[in-house]
């Protein structure tokens, strides 16, 4: 088993925690027996030494006694006893002393005993010889013995019981000492104890906590958060571990999935696209047809009528005519293939020429191009002429006074700005909202009248063939005035025409 | 170095478990560990050890504080235990009685005074009767003991008086304080002195006071002396303490040094007044070499079993005053 697994590290706490507080116990344990130890010992030493201090009194006593007993062999029986007991008690006298000084007095108290038994001795014998003055005198003698017993005892008792008059301060000193050394150990024990619960505590909850906020966070579905921390504990360290893992193996999963998803969804946004580019093409494609019966016959009906316009000498009728039949021609090419600027802007010459010969005096159309270099930039076809031809129908076509339509070419660093400005009716904002709205006029051709004169191509047509053709890095972009004037602004990006390959080629 | 919290509280705890054990190894080797009586049991086998017991007259005296020193000094060469008995104040009952429980308590000798006097000799004939021999010390009792150590009083006393008249001027007029208990005709010191200066014209011995071993009293009989015989100018004190006495009862008149003053034993006080000139001279005996003579020849009987001399006296010295060191 590891040294960091949580039942390691609890387990040595708790036998930390008993191992002390059995020290503690064990100690008072131990202390208190010896000093009842020792105070047993003191106590049955002194015991026996006053027990023979008592049996040699009692002795005393008792030959004392023996004088009025009339039988003397009675009073030998019954001294018998009595110096029994002060043999055995002699035999049980400690072996040892606690001070140094008793040790002899021990060995005096214990030849007192033996001289007095000598003395009593003597005097039962004399009782039974019936010498009564002998009795005397050694019942005198013994008693004076017994007497110095008393005091050697005494004298050694009081000896011995200063000598644990020393040891009971001590066993109160050990005393104090021992309940300070255990205080002392059972408050920093505590206060450990309580540090390694916190910080046991701690490193379980804080990385399972951990845990469950980044379970949460999954839940949710938020995949990117960190790695939780691995605890210092191994099954916590385990724990951890496996979760991390887990979250990383989902993670690669989801991206994974999410990586497909893209695709197709890029996949169908393309298509899309195509889609719509096909659509309006052929819109426009469609238009030009209706606009133009049958343009082929047109054309060369248009090429013969100029040269029997030659022939009979009808110069302005074979200019016209020509200028038809180059509007025409230009209207019947490629509408896939992009144009330049400078064709666009031709044809909106030939457009406003064959006009002015049908409004007369009443349109005047004003061109200015600043920067020649602009005229190769590409083009959708057919952009320019829908919107002059807006200006010219809308803008002034209703009114009676006629005006002017003028269209500008400049450029701004590296954008080109064509606007196409009219001085008629202008738009109701309402309506110019919608044509700025690009998503609004979604139907193709929404923005553009009913009418037999113009291509029928809107606004809203040109706007996102210029979006389609430029990336969406070209505006388009209708400001007007009521009663002064509708300006269409066109902001293209002024590079080569290589560089913006067409969608479809 | 930077110390974060973490190691700071990892110090902390480490010590506080440091001070936990050391509280506990305290608790084991400190206070339960060490025996609760320090070198405790003393073993009562006494084994091939005698034990003599001294009984002296007095047991605060710094003669026979001496004795026992010289006696005690000798036992814990010759492997002997000796102790030493003796009443607090002189009694010739109390001394018999501790004779007495010498003897109950069946020691291996006895060594004391020979005082004569009925009490003491009984105590000492029945310790012999019992088997315990008897050596007298400083003063002889002839009787049933094993052997006297000590000076030859008789001879010292007369060495005394000789000394005396060499100093005198004039007509002495002595008065004499004795601290031996017995009767003062068994006093060696006091006879040899008084038979040395019986025949002396001029010096006369005006009264004989018992000290009873006390310098109080011998100040008092010194001073009742002198009221009783104004003319006294010479006392003669038989122990250390009566000397003392009598220099000390003089020095409260201012006489101190005035009147000669001749003792016996130049140890403690004595040995200082001495020095000072106000004892003039003093009979020097040696107290030490008499305990241990008498542990020696007590040993070597009840050992080797030969017996001593009878009487055994050891050399005494007359010193004048300022030469007693």
């Amino acid at each position: 088993m590891r040294l960091t697994s949580l039942q390691m590290r609890v387990t040595a706490t708790f036998l930390g925690i008993i191992v002390v507080l059995t020290v503690v116990a064990l100690s008072i344990l131990i202390h208190a027996r010896n000093t009842a130890a020792i105070y047993e010992n003191g106590i049955s030493a002194l015991v026996k030494i006053a027990d023979l201090t008592q049996a040699v009194d009692e002795g005393a006593r008792a030959v004392g006694k023996l004088a009025s007993e009339s039988d003397p062999e009675k009073a030998t029986e019954a001294f018998r006893p009595i110096e029994e007991r002060i043999y055995q008690l002699r035999e049980l006298l400690p072996t040892s002393t606690q001070h140094p000084d008793s040790v002899w007095i021990m060995h005096d108290l214990n030849n007192m005993a033996n001289s007095f038994l000598v003395e009593a001795g003597a005097a039962v014998h004399a009782l039974r010889r019936d010498d009564p003055e002998s009795y005397f005198k050694h019942d005198r003698e013994a008693a004076t013995i017994a007497q110095a017993v008393r005091e050697t005892a005494d004298r050694l008792l009081a000896k011995e019981l200063e000598r644990y008059s020393t040891v009971y301060p001590e066993v109160i000193r050990r005393n104090r000492e021992l309940q300070a050394n255990n205080m002392i150990s059972l408050a920093a024990l505590t206060i450990v104890a309580f540090g390694f619960a916190w910080g046991f505590a701690k490193s379980v909850t804080e990385p399972l906590q951990d845990l469950s906020r980044a379970a949460q966070r999954i839940a949710d579905g938020d995949l990117s958060g960190p790695a939780v921390a691995l605890g210092a504990s191994s099954e916590i360290q385990t724990l951890g571990y496996a979760f991390n893992h887990m979250q990383n193996s989902i993670r690669l999963h989801v991206t994974d999935l999410q990586e497909k998803a893209d695709l197709e969804r890029r996949l169908q946004a393309e298509e899309l696209e195509n889609l719509q580019i096909n659509s309006l093409l052929r819109e426009v494609e469609l238009r030009a047809l209706q606009s133009q019966v049958n343009p082929h016959f047109l054309f060369n009906t248009l090429n013969m009528v100029a040269k029997t316009a030659l022939i009979e000498g009808a110069e302005q009728t074979r200019e016209l005519m020509e200028t038809v039949a180059d509007l025409l021609r230009y209207s019947l090419r490629d509408l896939d293939r992009p144009v330049t600027l400078g064709a666009e802007l031709d044809q909106v010459e030939r457009y406003m020429t064959i006009q002015g010969r049908r409004f007369g005096e009443r349109t005047r159309f004003v061109m200015n191009v600043t920067d020649e270099a602009v005229l190769t930039s590409p083009l959708p076809c057919l952009t320019l002429q829908p919107l002059v031809e807006n200006a010219l129908i809308h803008g002034i076509g209703n009114r009676e006074e006629g005006g002017t339509v003028t269209l500008d070419v400049r450029r701004v660093s590296d954008r080109i700005i064509v606007s196409i400005s009219d001085d008629g009716e202008g738009i109701q904002p309402e309506r110019l909202a919608l044509l700025n709205e690009g998503a609004a006029a979604s139907a193709p051709g929404a923005g553009s009248a009913p009418g037999g004169h113009t291509t029928g191509i809107g606004i809203q047509n040109v706007r996102r063939r210029l979006d389609l053709f430029y990336r969406s890095d070209a505006d388009l972009i209708v400001t007007s005035t009521p009663g002064l004037g509708t300006t269409i602004t066109i902001n293209l990006p002024a590079k080569g025409g290589d560089e913006h390959a067409h969608p479809r080629s | 170095m930077k110390l974060s919290i973490r190691t700071i509280v990892r110090i902390l705890l480490a010590l506080l478990l440091g001070t936990a054990a050391f509280g506990l190894f305290n608790n084991i080797f400190g206070v339960i560990g060490r025996p609760l009586l320090a070198g405790a049991t003393q073993v009562v086998d006494t084994g091939e050890t005698l034990r003599f017991v001294i009984v002296a007259p007095q047991y605060d005296h710094p003669y026979w504080e001496q004795v026992r020193r010289g006696a005690v000094a000798m036992g814990a060469k010759v492997g002997v235990h000796v102790d030493f008995y003796g009443p607090r104040r002189a009694s010739i009952d109390e001394q018999a009685q501790l004779l007495d429980q010498a003897t109950m308590a069946q020691v291996d000798g006895i060594i004391t005074q020979g005082v004569h006097d009925p009490q003491i000799d009984q105590a000492i004939d029945k310790a012999v009767n019992r088997g315990i021999p008897v050596i007298t010390v400083d003063t002889d009792s002839p009787g049933p003991r094993l052997a006297y150590v000590g000076s030859d009083n008789y001879t010292a006393g007369q060495r005394a008086a000789q000394d005396l008249l060499k100093r005198l001027t004039g007509p002495a007029v002595i008065g004499i304080i004795r601290g031996n208990l017995g009767p003062e005709q068994a006093d060696d010191r006091v006879r040899g002195f008084r038979d040395a200066l019986a025949d002396v014209p001029d010096v006369r011995i005006a009264a004989v006071e018992t000290s009873d071993l006390t310098r109080t009293a011998a100040g008092q009989q010194a001073l009742k002396i002198r009221q009783e015989h104004p003319d006294v100018n010479v006392f003669y004190g038989t122990t250390a303490l009566d000397a003392v006495g009598v220099v000390q009862s003089l020095t409260t008149e201012g006489m101190e040094g005035r009147l000669m003053v001749i003792g016996w034993d130049d140890v403690g006080e004595a040995a200082e007044l001495a020095g000072r000139g106000f004892i003039d001279s003093v009979v020097h005996q040696v107290p030490e070499e008499m305990g241990s003579r008498a542990v020696t020849l007590m040993e070597a009987y009840l050992r080797r079993d030969l017996r001593p001399q009878p009487i055994n006296f050891l050399p005494v010295q007359l010193r004048g005053g300022v030469e007693a060191k």
